[in-house]
Parts: structure tokens; sequence; C-alpha cells
């Protein structure tokens, strides 16, 4: 994609122009999937964000016994849990919970992740390799073993979860972004830069990392996807929430013990996590194809 | 091969051929009647600006035109007599690659990057020849040798080879089946000189050699006087001008010939100023009714730009699609040659 | 060739350290250690011997020398919960793993390439988007969920298939293979289709139609075997993947592979056996990589030339076979 330099007069920063990101939103809005991927990541952000304020409190943690295991009903839509809570409120809920816990992952991941990244691929020799090493030695070891030696390292609580999904992704985002950082810094205006005498840290951060923006979106966005898929696996597996907390994957586990019988109980939660990953996953590749059209075409 | 004793003749003969793209909504008038007839053993060299329907008509040759978005709209294009619009996709794979053949653009790009190069040579003589493989791969091997290929690099990749010499091994693959028609489209533009050179030396020898005929895309003035036996000038689609090499370069009719002579810069005089066709092609969606070329000709007049233009012949070879030739004492700048 | 096979062998030398290390620093600090907790069953005395026969009364980096060579001999120490060698239990349940790895990779090829091949080819159409969708969901549902519901349906309601254990041949490999290959298949469906995009385009094809190539065959012999070659790769990547989802998948249907012992190893703070069995997944997914970049590497005529640098003069008679001639 030929990049439009322009240079604002008092920063000196030279991104793209603010047209091309207007050039983008035209070709996201094209994209039918990811518009409706978009869609449902706003919803479910605004319930995320407002569930304390209109979801009753009673309806989530409320044990009433007598309703215990009861299948979909007008009075349940969901169905109700062992403990007699509702479902559906439950799933609701915890929609903020599994939001949350995606985010957060991602966000130690690229904190982590996309300096040692930046810094690896415009360094470049031994530093690059040395990095390139060690990254390759972390990814050889599968992404969930990964996160699951890293929980039973530090412990079984929630953060340790976010932290282990999160450095369980890092080396992803070293990659992505040595890989960008590697194409960005032969482009002629980093030339200019560096002629003006800026340190190297400064370039780094100042002027290439912003440019790299467009796979490393791309990246966080596919990657909350599969942080909230690897954290509620590893709840599954025990190690990570456990119930009664709402959380869509420490539903599933406890779920799990009446599958037979009552497979409502797993079935709605599953299904808020597939369409919450389906819609990251849409707008992420939605905004792979924009942000890149040659890519697709 | 059918055909009557006059048509032994002809090897090809393109008769009011019209082909459309249509993109987005639009339809690209890429061809526009354009007729022509080519004679065994005969070089016509194809020359006019990038989009003027130059590709588009070799590929229509072959009935190679890519289906969305191109459509051939009407036409005859006879091979040996035979209308190769009209042949079904057995027929054509038949024809294809024996009776035409056709040299591509960008040696880069047209050879399988996983074949060796006598690989994809022999291919051809094994879909049309029935021979063993082994016979096969030792004309193949011929073929390479004949273009300037050694035999101990036929087990290479395309790779492995210069552009120049990836050239050759798409001419050995044009070549492999003895093609009474061969298309060569720009075949040289890619090269620099020097090998451009070698090529053309190469493409006159095996005319002479097999008597091949050929129709020679290019947009170099030069390489078609020194190839060509017949010219024909397109513009938007159709052809203005035709005839011999002798009557289009010495007796040249149409005012847009006389531009693409004008614009090469003159050895004698360096110090003359270039002088461009001034204008652009004209948008190929929206193609006027009158001459297309009118919007840039110093010579047009209201006429031109309404009327329908016809052929005017100026001898049994030469003709040209201007309709100021219907006034008795027009004539242009350009000098006659004798 | 040669040369780069033997760079490549030993390049896996310093990721096994690297990985045996990582892998043995983390699990090791995470001990909480296994000892105490059944140290109600020993004696203080006991409880000393049991500690200094593993180490515990030294620093870390003893034990990792230990372990390393025990690692060189192939012992990777014995399971306290078990009270085996940690390589036998590993050895005995890898079978079944690499079974369910290899079926489920099958199950993803069969589905996802012709499926790639046919969206490529109706390139912008429904079926084109439509299969995308496909592809997207099945990358978007978690592997256990899809499983559990699987279980429900074809096992429970149906009774078509076993809901868990190894022990009806072929038919308990089918739901969990389904499960794991679906989420492979996404990818790959995915990779297959924008190779055919890229190739599709190509002018070599039209090359191949010029010559008269019957249009099959261009698109099989042309077109594929190009295609195929960015595939080859990411087989290797998914197969890795494939071997890490097997974890979860192997638990849903209590399917006795690695991925159930490291679990259960895990739940039972078996240190010892989750150090070995990472340590062997990591080096296992190590070894496949490679094999797949020599694939790759062979299938690739130009990548093989980069490799073979110095062996390659013009004009000098070629070492490197043909393809087999023209099909």
């Amino acid at each position: 994609m030929t990049k439009t330099v322009g240079a604002s007069i008092d920063t000196g920063t030279f991104t793209k122009k603010k047209s091309q990101w207007v050039e983008v939103w035209g070709r996201f809005k094209k994209n039918k999937g990811a518009m409706i991927g978009l869609f449902v990541l706003i919803i479910l952000i605004g319930i995320a964000l407002t569930e304390g304020l209109w979801i009753p409190e009673e309806k989530v943690s409320t044990i009433v016994v007598a309703d215990r295991l009861q299948h979909p009903s007008r009075a349940h839509w969901f169905g109700t849990d062992e403990m007699g809570r509702d479902i559906f409120w439950r799933t609701l809920y915890a929609t903020r919970f599994s939001l949350t816990i995606g985010f957060v992952a991602v966000v130690v991941s690229a904190v982590i992740g996309i300096p040692i990244g930046a810094v690896a691929g415009y360094v470049g020799g031994k530093v690059e390799s040395i990095v390139m090493r060690l990254t390759d030695i972390f990814s050889a070891i599968p992404t969930i073993l990964m996160a699951i030696a890293i929980v039973s390292l530090l412990g079984r609580t929630t953060f340790n979860l976010m932290l282990a999904v999160g450095i369980s992704s890092v080396p992803l985002f070293i990659r992505v972004t040595r890989a960008s950082v590697l194409t960005v810094k032969n482009e002629e205006y980093i030339e200019a830069v560096k002629a003006l005498g800026k340190s190297d840290l400064y370039i780094v951060f100042r002027h290439v990392l912003p440019n790299c923006l467009s796979p490393i979106i791309v990246q966080v966005t596919l990657r909350i996807a599969s942080a909230i898929i690897s954290s509620s696996s590893l709840s599954f597996l025990g190690l990570g929430i456990k119930p009664p907390t709402p959380e869509w994957g420490a539903l599933l586990t406890a779920g799990k013990e009446y599958i037979m019988g009552y497979s409502y109980m797993c079935l709605y939660p599953g299904l808020a996590i597939m369409i919450t990953v389906l819609a990251f996953n849409l707008v992420g590749d939605g905004l792979r194809d924009s942000l890149d059209p040659k890519l697709k075409h | 091969m059918n055909g009557t004793k006059q048509q032994n003749d002809i090897v090809l003969s393109i008769k009011d051929l019209t082909v459309h793209y249509e993109v987005d909504g639009e339809v690209v008038e890429a061809v526009n009647n354009l007729s022509l007839d080519l004679r065994e053993g005969k070089v016509l060299g194809l020359v006019g600006e990038t989009g003027a329907g130059k590709t588009t008509t070799a590929l229509s040759i072959l009935n190679l035109i890519p289906f969305p978005p191109g459509k051939i709209k009407s036409g005859e294009i006879l091979l040996n007599g035979k209308n190769i619009l009209a042949m079904n996709i057995a027929e054509l794979e038949r024809v294809r690659g024996k009776d035409v053949a056709m040299i591509f653009q960008d040696p880069m790009t047209s050879l399988n990057p996983v074949l060796t190069v006598v690989d994809q040579v022999m291919e051809s003589i094994l879909i049309h020849e029935t021979s063993s493989k082994v016979e096969a791969r030792e004309r193949a091997i011929q073929m390479l040798e004949t273009v300037g290929i050694a035999a101990e690099r036929a087990d290479e990749y395309p790779h492995q080879f210069s552009g120049g010499m990836k050239q050759r091994v798409v001419i050995a693959i044009a070549l492999a089946c003895n093609s009474r028609l061969l298309l060569a489209d720009e075949p040289t533009t890619a090269l620099d000189v020097t090998i451009q050179a070698q090529v053309l030396d190469l493409m006159l020898k095996l005319k002479e050699q097999f008597n091949t005929s050929m129709i020679f895309i290019t947009h170099d003035l030069g390489v078609v006087a020194q190839v060509c036996d017949e010219v024909a000038v397109m513009y938007a689609g159709r052809i203005v001008e035709r005839g011999t090499l002798e009557d289009v370069f010495n007796h040249t009719k149409h005012p847009y010939t006389e531009g693409l002579f004008n614009s090469l810069p003159s050895i004698e005089d360096r110090t003359a100023r270039l002088r461009p066709i001034p204008g652009l092609m004209p948008d190929p969606t929206q193609l006027p009714l009158g001459c297309t070329f009118a919007p840039r000709c110093s010579y047009a007049t209201e006429a031109c730009i309404n009327t329908r233009q016809t052929e005017i012949g100026f001898s049994e070879s030469h003709f040209a699609l201007c309709s100021r030739y219907a006034e008795k004492n027009f004539v242009i700048d350009r000098k006659e040659i004798d | 060739m040669h040369k780069y096979i033997l760079r490549r062998v030993l390049l896996l030398i310093p990721i096994i350290l690297g990985v045996s290390l990582l892998v043995f620093v983390m699990t090791d600090s995470a001990e909480g250690n296994v000892l105490q907790l059944i140290g109600d069953d020993y004696t203080p005395q006991q409880m000393a011997e049991l500690m200094h026969e593993y180490g515990y009364d030294r620093s870390v980096l003893y034990r990792y020398g230990n372990y390393m060579k025990g690692l060189v001999r192939g012992n990777l120490g014995k399971s306290f919960i078990y009270k085996r060698p940690v390589l036998e239990l590993y050895l005995q349940r890898l079978p079944a793993t690499l079974k369910l790895a290899g079926a489920s990779i099958l199950v993803a090829i069969v589905l996802s390439i012709p499926l790639g091949i046919k969206a490529a080819r109706s390139h912008g159409t429904l079926i084109d988007n439509g299969s995308m969708v496909l592809a997207l969901l099945g990358l978007s549902m978690p592997n256990y969920w899809l499983g559990l519901m699987l279980a429900v349906l074809f096992s429970q309601k149906l009774h078509w298939f076993p809901s868990g254990g190894n022990l009806a041949g072929w038919k308990s490999l089918v739901l969990p293979a389904i499960t794991l290959g679906t989420g492979l298949m996404a990818t790959m469906t995915r990779t297959t289709r924008s190779s055919m995009l890229d190739v599709i385009r190509q002018d070599y094809l039209r090359t191949a139609r010029a010559k008269g190539v019957p249009e099959k065959v261009v698109i099989r012999k042309h077109g594929l075997r190009n295609a195929l070659i960015p595939i080859i790769t990411i087989i290797g990547t998914e197969l890795g993947k494939a071997l890490g989802g097997a974890v979860v998948t192997e638990n849903v249907f209590s399917y006795p592979g690695v991925g159930r012992l490291i679990i259960e190893a895990v739940n039972q703070r078996d240190t010892i056996t989750v150090t070995g069995c990472l340590i062997m997944t990591a080096v296992l997914v190590a070894v496949i990589q490679l094999f797949v970049d020599i694939l790759y590497a062979v299938v690739d005529p130009r990548l093989r030339a980069q490799y073979t640098t110095g062996r390659r003069k013009r004009g000098k008679k070629q070492q490197i076979t043909t393809q087999g001639a023209v099909v």
C-alpha cells in the first residue's frame, strides 16, 4: 500500500494522512461480515460496560434450590443451573468478566511483545538473532500448554489466568511487530528522521511504530478472540476461574457435570463465546482486508 | 485443412471482430469491427499504443479472452478456414498450441516456477503429437537449442534463467509444434536492447526456416521495420491504417500513423523538440460514433467527428480509415518516400 | 541440500536446551511441592530422604543439571504419583495422541482443501463468502464446547459413537477428531483459498491454456501444484496446534492420550511428569516443523536452489532430478 507521507509542521510526525483512514473505513463498511461483527461487538461492549446498571444482582446469584435444573422455559429462557440460578442472566452478566479477561490478556501480550519486537526488528544484528531464537524456543511449546504451565507456576487466580494467557501470546506479537518494523525501517522518511539526529529509541517509538499499526491492530483484535477462548479453555480444565463466578468458561465447567440430560447448561454459554469470538474474528479480518486491500485481491 | 484453393494461402482471416469488457457496470469497447487477413509466410506488425486493443485481438484468436469480464460480441476468426469462435472447448484445445501459438509479453511471469523448462516445452508436444516421452524430450531439447539454450540446462527451473533466456524458453514453447501461425505479443519489450536484437534475429531465422506466419505486436516502429512484411496500425480498438511495410512507412496516409512517426526522436536533428501527439486516447467506455482520433487530429473537420468512418483504399494492399481522403486533394504533411 | 538439513537438525539442539530450561524452571518453581502435599504419609526422616532423592535440598540449577543429565540419557525422572518413569508414561500415551492428531489433520485436509479451491474458483460469490464465514465459525468455537455438543448429539442421543475412552477402535477417534479437526480446518480453508486465488491470477496458467492444455490439467498440474506449497507449511503449524489442542479435546472425551496425562499431572501437582511431557511435546513439535521445512524445500524448486548454493554453476550438468515428466 503506497503510504502518502504527510508531515505536520510542529510535531514532525510522519503518519498516514487522515484521509487514508477514511478510505480504510470506506472499505471496511463494504464488508458485510465485518460490519455485522462490529455491530455485535458494540452491543457486547455496551452490555459489559453498563450491566451493573440494569442487571439485577439477584437474578445472577440468588440460589433457589427448588428451581434447580429446569429446562429452558418462558420463566427462564436458558434454563436454570444446579443452584437454581437463571442461566440467561448469568450468561449475560458474564459478558463483562469474559471480555475483560480477553482485553487484559491481550494488553499484557502487547505491552510485552510489541516493544521487544520493535527493538529486535529495528536494531537487527545479534540482538535480533537472540530475540528471535528465544521466541522460537518459547513458541515451540503449544500456546495452551504454555498457559497451563504458567498458571500452575503462579497459582490459580483470575489475574494469573489473564497473565498466563497474555504471556503465552507474546511470541506472536514479537513476530508480527518485528516483521512490520523490518518493512518500515527501510523507508525513506525514517532515514530523514535519522538524519535529523534523533535517538534510536525516539525513532522507534515515535516514527516507526505508528506506521506499523495496521498489522498490529489486526493482531490485537484477533488475539482478543483467541484469548477469550484460551481463558475459557483453561477454566474448563479446572485451572482458571471457578464457579460460581459468572464467567462463560466457568459456567461451562459447571455445566459439564450435568451435560447428560441438561445440555442446555453448556449450550448457551458456549454460544455466547462463539458469537463473541466470531464477532472479533470478523472485525479483525475485515480490518486486515481494508487496511491492505492488495492482500485480498 | 479445409478451404478452397484461394483460401489455402490465407492463414488467418478476422472479420468484424468486436470485443467488450464489462467492468463495474461499464462497458469497455476494446476491439471494434476489426478485420484483417494474413497470408502464409508473412509477418504482420500490429502497431499501436498501450490500450489500443492489440493484446485483446491476439487473445481472441486463441479464444482466450477471460470470460468475466471479457466478451466477444461478434465476428468470425477463420484459422485455416475454420472459425475459432465457433469451436467447442475440445476443438479449441486441439488448435491452441498446434495450429496457432502465442508468445506472451512478460517472460518473468509466463513460466510455471515448479516445472523444468524442458517439461514445459515437452508438454505441448505430448499433447498435440503422438510421440513417446523420450521422443518428445529430444524434440524439446532440440527446440531449446534452436532458441539458444544449451541442452545441459534443459532440466533447470525458470528462476535459474535471466529475463532474456526466459523469453527464449517462452518462444521455444510456442514453436514446439511448428504452428502455422505465431502470435508474438511484444516479445522484446521486457528485454534490453542487445537481447532484443538476438531475439528478433531468432524470429527472422524461424520465419525463413519454417515459413511461419506471424503477427508481431509492438509499439516500436523500429522493430516493425526490421521484422515485418505488413503493418496494421491500431487505435482505440480499430485498425486505422494497414498495408505493406513500404505502404505504411513510405506512403503514410493516416494522421495517427503520421503522428507516430513524428513522435520518434530524430537522430539527425538532435536539437529538435519532441513532437508527441497531443491529448490522450479516448475513454474506451464512451467511444464516439465518428472518428475516434478526431479530437487529437490536426486535420479534423466537423464531418470527421460525426460521420462513421469507412475504409478508403489506396492500392490493392493499402487502406486507411480516414474520411477526409474522400475529398479530392487531401494530403497529410508527412512526405511520401519513393 | 544435505547441508541445509544438517543445519536445521543441529538447530534443534539449542531449541531443546532452551525449552527444557524454560519448562524446568517454570515447573520447578511451581512446586508448592507435591512432596509437602503427600508429606503426611511419611515420617520426617523419610521426607528428608525423599527430598534428598529428588534434589530438593539443593538449588534449582543443581536439579536442572541433574535433570539434563538424565534427559540426555533418556531418563526424564520418576513420577511422584504414578511411581513410574515419566518417559515410560509419556511413550505409553503418545500413540493415542498421535492417532488423534493425525486423524484430525486428515479430517481438516479432506474438508478444507476442496472447500478452499471451490471458494477461490467462485471468488466473490455467495459460495466464497459463505465458506469463509463457515471457516471462521469453526475457528470461533471453543474446542471443548464443540466436543461436548457433539458428544451429546452423537453419543448420547444417537448412540452412534462412544463418548469417551479409546476402547471402540476407530469409532472412538471420530468425535474427538472432528472436534479437533474443525478448528484446524478453518485456517487451512482460508490458506488454501488465498493460495489458489493467488495462483489463479498467474500468467503461467494462461500460457498453459494457450498451449492447448486441457483445463482440468491446467488447474491440477499448473495451478494446484503451485498453490499447495504454502499449504504444506500450514499443515506443519496446524499439526503443532493439534498437539496443543489435543489437551482439551482429550479431556472432554476422556481420551487416554498425552494431553490427559498432562492435565491429570497438573491437577495432582505431579510436576516432574508435567515437565517431562511438556518438553517432549515441544521437541515433537520442533521436529515436525523441521520435517515440514525440509518438505517445503523439496517441493519448491526456488527454495531448493537457495539451499544448494555453491553447487550451482551455469553450464555444468545438474544433479537435481527432474520432477516426474508430464502427467
